[in-house]
């Protein structure tokens, strides 16, 4: 029926203002789940087609020691080996205004770049000359090195030379400076990569011609690394490391930064979309149902029930796909913002250049759930009020609900205000399910939100306000400890030396190995603390080890278990003593002796900690020390760690603004059609002389009660969904502690109250506005 | 002294671009206690005059006196004041809260007023709703509701009760009915009671009968010979 279309019109252009927020809510809900989902897929399609493009290796050789290149030769004839590149890799120090940092160079075979894991070069130019470096663009840009500036390296056992740095270049290989797989610590500032020409770095670092200690190579299509790694393995010998890409730092980090924060932020966006749905549902079944007696009339003029349900079909259905529309089109626009902070967060600062082609899928589900949902509300509303007798459509509406007359008597002593409040919300049962439902939803993404960025604080709080040490030195080789101990005594402004035995090992379980960081500590190194979550406190039964959180977590270990450690040839079995707080890494403490003995049968430490009343002081004593070979100001890591953590803190701040948009959309429109459904009831009381203060207290106590009730469901369902959210973040390689502050709930109150009562006072000024002559002409209730 | 004096009372509406004058410089006298129709065709601008005298509206110029004070020069504070002690009013349809029962929309108004007020119970009971306390407007019928609405405006115990079309959604007995009780109320308290409507017939019933017609008093005759609310028919 035309003239039944064009009442759709007519109605959306009358109540314009309240389509509008509706429209906007879908805009907001579906534009915030594609923003936020096809931005994480966009940073997998970016590394995917860097991988691809920069021949990443499928597979990682350490050799073990330095070796023929020739083997490179016999591991590319492998049947399903693609491309091979042999490389020396040479770990020197680098000296920076007063620190010493460490760099670890790698040797390009084919000109300035190699066949495998190749470099994308972001500043400066390729290398030209003998002396010429190519360094990682993360480590030289937070260092302040850029190209032509020259540096001083010192190679083992030789006096620092020169080199000029040529140009900054990214790397899939190196994402993060990360020692180590089992403690994937992001330190961009104190460890750096660079590259040289072969023949340069074997000239400069005095190792003979032709020597390799490190294969990177490609497989075929379908060829995964255990497909070869035993046929690698009689190649390169059993002293050899093979590593599946994913099993090396790098790929690794990027691989669970990338889960972990794809799965917080679709779970996000999926909640984005589901509010956006549930309130526009909701606010368009509160339209409809505002509309029963023109429902009621249509009816008794003959409208059949399914062609009213079919009219609302239609009404539901311009919204919704109007706004689906609009919102995929912002939601590609906001995943390009959202996809490259993103990317730039987990890989601190440079990264290939940035894809975000349409996401199809997603787009069509985000589009499909708001508009079916839409559609659907506003045609179920209608079906509903259209199976009501017209008759009975037409009278006043006879509230639905128990009879609490006994309960509203008692409260008689309360002012009228009150009592009308509780009554509205009584009576009209829907309308306050609506607002409950519409803050609780709203609360839980805002407690989301407050709550990522409370946690990541206290989190990264507790690690580094942990006291451990102020310098740590890491020497090249292992070395009698008491040797390492007469060089400390050395070193000036300590007051408390540590020595410690640090090293990466292999804990072997039934069905799975996994790198564990060991570190020997002696016990009388009484400034070495750690927060005991469960078990005895730390060195309290000398043959016992102490794990990390994130590696009990991974390895569901408990104090009493017993575990066994291995190195080669060499195995460590110990009990587990108790678990410590940890942010990062599988890491775990036992004392020196003990480790020393496992491993070497003799008195060994390879790391300083100490404690310093003046810390440039030490650390420059410590660089003249023989076989240093990094200095770690824990400052500098703690520094880099918070950096770190700074840019996910961010991530949290997108979710807060998303969601405060959010919630501000659907609290604001559910108190806007509040309002609106009582434009007529308000008319009324205000022509019985109610003053503008008594019907504004009514109102406002009845929006706060309703809203209480949101914000106590919310509360509680955001703190439960924080401890699941937190849950896609703990892998085997980091784990964090949900935790909310009480000025998270004040901030959700404040914000919340602070919404309602503004949309009611801004609401209630349209009802100020309203003639009230038209109650005598042409209203009825 | 005059309950009620208009003077000079001009008010237009702009409607969609077009201006319509419902008040035409209207000068106007009430009396207390008198029992007073306002009669005049669809259009003739009697519903703005009765919201003139309810305080639902504001003139453009000219004066509204009730009991000496001016309520055109009220702020919204005190012209809802005035609303709230001064006036009950009787809509065509009935407009009741629909969430509360025949009772809670009583004492609604009376809890407006406070001390001011009559006895709910008592009020429902005279217009012959003691036995639908609980009911709401929705299980009511159209009489009932008015009734509820009759009663709701006299609980005020205001000064003056405006009734816009009181029996125009009724039947004959009904309307009667309804008629019947605001006499019996004019009668036993003095309260000055304006009828607004289209039926001439209820005409015979009032003190006074004002015509008006394009926004204007034609006249205003007081009826020597009041008819007994029973003696109507139409």
């Amino acid at each position: 029926m035309r003239s039944l279309n064009r009442k759709i019109l007519a109605d959306l252009r009358a109540h314009r203002g309240i389509f509008l927020a509706v429209w906007l809510t879908i805009i907001i809900g579906v534009a915030f789940y594609e923003g936020n989902y096809a931005a994480v897929l966009s940073g997998d399609e970016t590394m995917n087609a860097s991988y691809r493009n920069h021949n990443f290796m499928d597979t990682s050789i350490s050799l073990g020691g330095l070796t023929d290149r020739q083997i490179a030769d016999q591991v590319a004839a492998v049947a399903g080996v693609k491309q091979v590149d042999g490389r020396l890799i040479v770990d020197t120090s680098l000296q920076l205004n007063d620190q010493q940092l460490e760099l670890r160079l790698h040797s390009l075979s084919q000109a300035s770049n190699a066949p495998v894991n190749s470099l994308r070069i972001h500043q400066g130019r390729e290398i030209q000359a003998a002396d010429e470096v190519l360094l990682l663009e993360a480590f030289a840009t937070i260092n302040k090195i850029a190209p032509g500036d020259t540096i001083s390296v010192s190679f083992p056992g030789a006096q620092p030379i020169k080199l000029k740095v040529a140009g900054l270049v990214y790397s899939n290989e190196y994402l993060i400076g990360a020692k180590d797989r089992a403690q994937p610590l992001p330190l961009p500032s104190l460890i750096g990569f660079g590259y040289m020409r072969y023949d340069d770095l074997i000239a400069q670092s005095g190792i003979p011609a032709g020597q390799i200690n490190s294969i990177v190579l490609t497989l075929n299509d379908g060829i995964t690394t255990d497909a070869v790694r035993s046929q690698i393995q009689a190649i390169v010998g059993g002293l050899a490391l093979i590593q599946d890409r994913l099993e090396t730092p790098s790929a690794a980090w990027w691989d669970t930064q990338s889960k972990a924060n794809s799965k917080a932020s679709i779970q996000f966006a999926l909640l984005f979309e589901l509010v956006s749905a549930l309130a526009t549902a909701i606010l368009l079944a509160r339209i409809v149902e505002a509309e029963q007696r023109q429902i009621g009339t249509m009816r008794a003029l003959g409208l059949s029930r399914i062609r009213v349900g079919l009219h609302y079909l239609k009404y539901g259905a311009l919204l919704g796909v109007s706004g689906a529309i609009v919102g995929a089109i912002v939601g590609y626009g906001m995943s390009y913002g959202i996809g490259l902070f993103y990317i730039k967060m987990i890989l601190q600062g440079s990264f290939p250049p940035f894809l975000n082609s349409p996401k199809w899928g997603v787009i069509a589900v985000g589009m499909g759930i708001a508009a079916g949902i839409a559609t659907l509300a506003g045609a179920w509303a209608a079906w509903r009020a259209a199976s009501i007798e017209p008759g009975i459509a037409l009278r006043p509406a006879v509230p639905k609900t128990v009879r609490v007359s006994g309960l509203l008597a008692l409260g008689k002593m309360f002012p009228l205000s009150i009592r009308q409040a509780l009554r509205n919300i009584i009576r009209v049962p829907l309308r306050s399910l609506a607002t409950i439902v519409g803050v609780g939803l709203g609360s839980v993404i805002m407690l989301l939100a407050l709550g990522m960025g409370v946690t990541i604080n206290d989190n990264v709080d507790t690690y580094v306000n942990t006291p451990q040490y102020d310098l740590s030195a890491q020497f090249a080789q292992p070395m009698p400890a008491e040797q390492l101990r007469s060089l400390s005594s050395s070193v000036p402004a300590t007051s408390q030396v540590g020595l410690v035995l640090r090293i990466p090992m292999q804990l072997v379980g039934a069905d799975k190995t996994s790198d564990v960081v060991v570190t020997g500590i002696d016990p009388d190194y009484a400034w070495y603390k750690h927060t005991i979550i469960d078990g005895s406190n730390l060195f309290s039964n000398p043959d016992q080890a102490w794990i990390s959180q994130v590696m009990a977590t991974a390895w569901k270990l408990k104090p009493g278990d017993q575990v066994t450690l291995e190195l080669q040839d060499k195995h460590l079995n110990v009990t587990i003593g108790g678990v410590y707080k940890s942010l990062m890494g599988q890491t775990m403490i036992v004392e020196r002796s003990k480790l020393a003995q496992a491993i070497a049968g003799s008195d060994l430490a390879n790391a300083l900690f100490i404690n310093s009343s003046n810390i440039n002081q030490t650390q420059t004593a410590l660089k003249q020390l023989p076989g240093v070979a990094g200095i770690e100001p824990v400052a500098v890591i703690n520094t880099d760690l918070r950096s770190f953590f700074a840019l996910t803190l961010n991530l949290s701040y997108i979710y807060l603004m998303s969601g405060g948009t959010l919630v501000l959309a659907v609290l604001f429109n559910t108190v806007t059609i509040n309002l609106r459904e009582r434009q007529e009831e308000l008319a009324i009381m205000r022509s019985l002389g109610t003053q503008r203060k008594e019907i504004t207290s009514i109102i406002i106590l009845e929006l706060l009660i309703t809203t209480s009730l949101g914000l106590i469901i919310g509360s509680f369902g955001g703190k439960q969904y924080l401890a699941s959210l937190f849950g896609v973040y703990t892998n085997d390689y980091q784990q964090f502690s949900p935790s909310l502050l009480p000025i998270s709930y004040g901030i959700l109150v404040t914000l919340c109250f602070g919404i309602v009562v503004g949309a009611s006072l801004l609401g209630l000024r349209g009802t100020w506005k309203q003639d009230l002559g038209s109650v005598s002409k042409s209203i009825s209730i | 002294m005059a309950l009620i004096e208009l003077q000079a009372v001009e008010k237009a509406y702009t409607l969609g671009g077009e201006t319509v004058r419902a008040a035409k410089g209207i000068n106007l006298t009430i009396e207390q206690g008198e029992f007073v129709v306002i009669l005049g065709p669809s259009g003739s601008g009697k519903t703005t005059l009765l919201n003139l005298l309810g305080g639902l509206e504001k003139p453009d110029t000219g004066k509204i006196l009730v009991d000496g004070q001016d309520i055109a020069a009220l702020g919204e504070t005190k012209l809802s004041d005035y609303r709230r002690t001064n006036v009950g009013l009787i809509f065509q349809f009935f407009n009741l809260f629909p969430t509360l029962s025949a009772l809670e929309n009583v004492n609604f108004a009376a809890e407006l007023v406070g001390k001011q007020a009559r006895k709910p119970v008592e009020m429902l009971e005279a217009v012959g709703l003691g036995s639908r306390l609980n009911h709401y407007p929705g299980q009511l019928s159209g009489g009932q509701q008015q009734r509820v609405a009759i009663a709701r405006a006299l609980v005020k115990n205001p000064k003056l009760i405006l009734a816009d079309e009181p029996t125009g959604s009724l039947d004959y007995k009904t309307g009667i009915d309804v008629l019947k009780t605001m006499r019996d109320f004019n009668t036993s308290t003095g309260q000055t009671c304006i009828i607004v409507t289209h039926n001439a017939t209820i005409a015979g019933m009032a003190d006074r009968v004002i015509h008006v017609g394009d926004g204007q008093v034609h006249n205003s005759v007081i009826n020597p010979t009041p008819k007994l609310v029973e003696e109507l028919e139409w």
